[in-house]
């Protein structure tokens, strides 16, 4: 299996990155940009897509050989972090995900006909928002589309732009998953539907397939494919909300200090400072799981899969709660348009939604770890570094 | 506790029922608009004793003996047959005319209580500021006596129904050397004039349900006063007694509950119905249970105030526990909406048929902890007037 880890991942390198989109995005994704954005007054979601393609951030973590910085999910994970923290509008997490995927899994014609043009900003992509399903039935939505011979039948919701370039779309019979189209929509053979949600920073689609000719296909008799487009997802939206909740309850604290009531600083009355602390905590122990599961996909370990879905599950609850509470800290003025925490709480709830509904994931965590026991197999051993 | 309200009681459900049989169910006519039907209706309810059962005659009440048990069963009666109770359109009803009755004076009690009653005079509740909100004492609205009248400037935030309110009761700081809480005063003043700016609120949902109410130079009469000068505060307590203490909100709750029933029926889940989930299915019964002891409470509470008794510290739990049922209530509604609950909704309504309304249940069920004062307060009256806990020492 190919995997787009460097043997040597320099930290140095990590940080600068990091630190570089860091500072972008503070002057040019700032409170007031997203603001105006979120009220129809720009287009920001172009123009940072346009500078985070000139700085590269698309290619971070993909080969070198194919336009790409080289950095692997650990990439992945910080750019993640900090477009989450920021709230950037954009179609991220969908693109850098199958990006990902395909440079780990795909042909290498598939590989070099999508990935350097993702690595260059120049394709964006979408996939479904339930990737995994319970073993029962599913609902219309988010069954997988059926194929005669190299036509696509059928409707699902997806997480990304109307205008994408690329569909990742499950494709099987009588409910069950058995390979992954890659679609490029082109005509009336495709429509794309787009649907109104509270979170205007990111989309979602309904996509409808009348006889779509697809581009590719990945077979998938044992569903890990999958599961490794999950992981990269699931790894995605653990990153972005663990950013998010560290913002916002930054802020409110900062807000909680300046805040006088009763003659004093709010801050200063414990049940305040207690829910201060509950942030915090909540936050800081999702982060180690995070750091486990972005390292278990650095080395692509078997039970990266698992270690994803269990981050994925715990980040979100985190950043939903955060996000509210935030919006309680922050009083009467917390429920306002005008005031950030909602868009935050409004990402939370998408970030909750997509990758599939967390209890499903937090089954599928509960039986890889079984079948991880009973196979004798350690699942915290961390790689060399 | 003996739940039934006995036999003499039934003629009386008897009587109410039939007459809303009477005049609501069979009442409609083309002719009349449903506001006209809603007025000549609640007319008639009042000439009969059922509604405005506290306020006196004179002042377009039914002025009925005290009578808790007659109160319910008109209650009852009126919800079963979806008839229209009191007017609950803006904050006269609710908070004002109980305060006139308690603290007005004769001629304020003439003027301002029968229109308002009747809905011809509809109000809007002027306390919080952008800096004084749980701490509500330190408002800065100045108002100082001029020439007979009051002249009033300042902000008032959070203010619902101000665009359609045509007067305010407000408090505001006419004694600015007293001590913090002796130096405000409630007045009553006429929204429709040029010192007076109203700009809506946007919220979280894209809705402006609330609005900030600028106050520049506007105008008030002297004796658009209710209590003395200083005394707003005190006066400002009987309306704040009212606003936490109803049992709409109980009856809303268990409405919803029901409702919450029904999305769980028709959700499905793992090609089930989401009913049958054994998690799902303990936390409907949780909540029921406290429903349950909600309402029993309540009509524990009832029993004891009919018997002049000391009901304890449930009148101080009861806004707390309610919102905390609220939020329960939306949770569970946001696990069975799951993906719905990402989609703005079609309908503005809450009132509005299917999984849209829930959408909006949910992010109003965001504000209840926050609104009528905060959970963290809620707490601390709990703590120190219902437990003797001491207070905080005020030093930072």
């Amino acid at each position: 299996m190919n995997t787009s880890k460097t043997s040597v991942v320099d930290r140095e390198e990590l940080e600068a990155l990091r630190s570089s989109i860091e500072e972008v995005l503070a002057s040019e994704c700032d409170s007031r940009a997203v603001h105006a954005y979120f009220d129809g007054k720009s287009k920001l979601d172009e123009s940072l897509w346009s500078r985070a393609s000139d700085l590269g951030w698309m290619g971070a973590s993909l080969p070198e050989s194919l336009g790409g910085l080289g950095l692997g999910p650990m990439g992945l994970h910080l750019l993640h972090w900090e477009l989450g923290r920021r709230t950037v509008p954009g179609p991220y997490i969908a693109t850098l995900s199958v990006g990902q995927w395909l440079a780990e899994i795909g042909t290498e014609e598939q590989k070099s006909r999508f990935l350097p043009l993702i690595a260059s900003g120049k394709l964006t992509a979408a996939l479904p928002v339930t990737l995994i399903g319970s073993d029962q039935p599913v609902i219309e939505s988010k069954k997988p589309l059926t194929l005669q011979g190299s036509s696509l039948h059928g409707r699902i919701d997806v997480l990304g732009p109307r205008d994408a370039g690329l569909f990742v779309l499950p494709v099987g019979s009588g409910g069950s998953i058995e390979a992954w189209a890659l679609l490029q929509p082109e005509g009336a053979t495709t429509s794309v539907q787009h649907s109104e949600i509270w979170d205007r920073t990111r989309e979602i689609c309904t996509v409808e397939c009348t006889g779509a000719k697809v581009a590719g296909l990945l077979p998938d008799p044992d569903g890990s494919v999958g599961r490794r487009l999950l992981r990269h997802v699931a790894l995605a939206i653990a990153a972005d909300s663990l950013g998010g909740a560290t913002h916002i309850s930054r802020q409110t604290v900062e807000y909680l200090k300046t805040r006088v009531q009763f003659e004093r600083p709010i801050a200063s009355f414990q049940a305040i400072k207690h829910r201060a602390a509950d942030m915090v905590i909540s936050i800081a122990a999702q982060r180690y799981v995070l750091e486990q599961a972005v390292e278990s996909a650095m080395q692509d370990s078997p039970d990266a899969d698992m270690w994803a879905a269990i981050a994925k599950v715990g980040a979100t609850k985190t950043f939903a709660y955060v996000a509210g509470d935030c919006i309680q800290l922050h009083g009467g003025m917390g429920h306002t348009w005008e005031f950030d925490p909602h868009i935050y709480a409004k990402r939370a709830r998408v970030n909750e939604a997509v990758a599939s509904d967390n209890r499903v994931l937090l089954d599928f965590g509960a039986r890889e770890l079984a079948s991880a026991t009973r196979a004798g197999r350690v699942t915290t051993e961390l790689g060399l570094s | 506790m003996d739940l039934s309200f006995g036999t003499e009681l039934d003629d009386f459900r008897r009587e109410v029922r039939s007459f809303v049989a009477e005049h609501w169910k069979s009442g409609a006519s083309d002719s009349q608009s449903r506001e006209e039907r809603t007025r000549r209706f609640r007319e008639l309810a009042t000439a009969q004793g059922y509604l405005y059962r506290n306020v006196p005659r004179r002042y377009g009440g039914s002025e009925q003996p005290p009578d808790a048990l007659r109160a319910e069963v008109i209650r009852e009666e009126f919800v079963r047959a979806r008839a229209p109770m009191e007017n609950r359109k803006g904050a006269g009803v609710s908070l004002l005319v109980p305060t006139l009755l308690e603290w007005g004076t004769d001629w304020q009690k003439e003027k301002f209580i029968a229109p308002t009653l009747s809905g011809d005079m509809a109000w809007c509740q002027g306390y919080s500021e952008p800096n004084a909100g749980s701490d509500l004492a330190s408002l800065r609205t100045r108002a100082e006596l001029v020439a007979g009248e009051w002249i009033i400037t300042g902000q008032k935030i959070w203010t619902s129904y101000a665009f359609k309110a045509d007067y305010i009761f407000i408090l505001v700081r006419s004694e600015p050397q007293a001590p913090k809480h002796q130096g405000i005063s409630y007045l009553l003043v006429n929204m429709r004039q040029p010192g007076i700016t109203v700009r809506p609120l946007k919220q979280m949902t894209g809705k402006s349900d609330f609005c900030e109410v600028f106050l520049d130079g506007a105008r008030t009469p002297a004796d658009w006063i209710v209590g003395a000068r200083g005394e707003g505060w005190k006066v400002s307590k009987t309306t704040l007694r009212h606003e936490r203490a109803s049992n709409r909100g109980l009856d809303f709750q268990e409405a919803r509950f029901r409702d919450l029933i029904r999305l769980a029926k028709e959700t499905q889940r793992d090609g089930r119905p989401a009913i049958e989930n054994p998690e799902l299915r303990q936390r409907l019964a949780t909540l029921e249970g406290s429903l349950a002891s909600m309402r029993y409470s309540a009509y524990r509470q009832f029993s004891m105030d009919l018997g002049g008794e000391d009901a304890g510290l449930f009148p101080l739990l009861r806004k707390l526990y309610s919102s905390n049922i609220a939020s329960e209530m939306a949770r569970i509604a946001r696990d069975l909406l799951g993906e719905d609950l990402l989609i703005m909704p079609e309908y503005d309504d809450e009132n509005a048929p299917g999984r849209s309304k829930w959408v909006h249940t949910y992010f109003t069920s965001l504000i209840l902890a926050i609104a009528g004062g905060s959970s963290n307060i809620q707490r601390n009256i709990i703590a120190e007037r219902g437990l003797g806990l001491p207070r905080d020492r005020t030093e930072p």
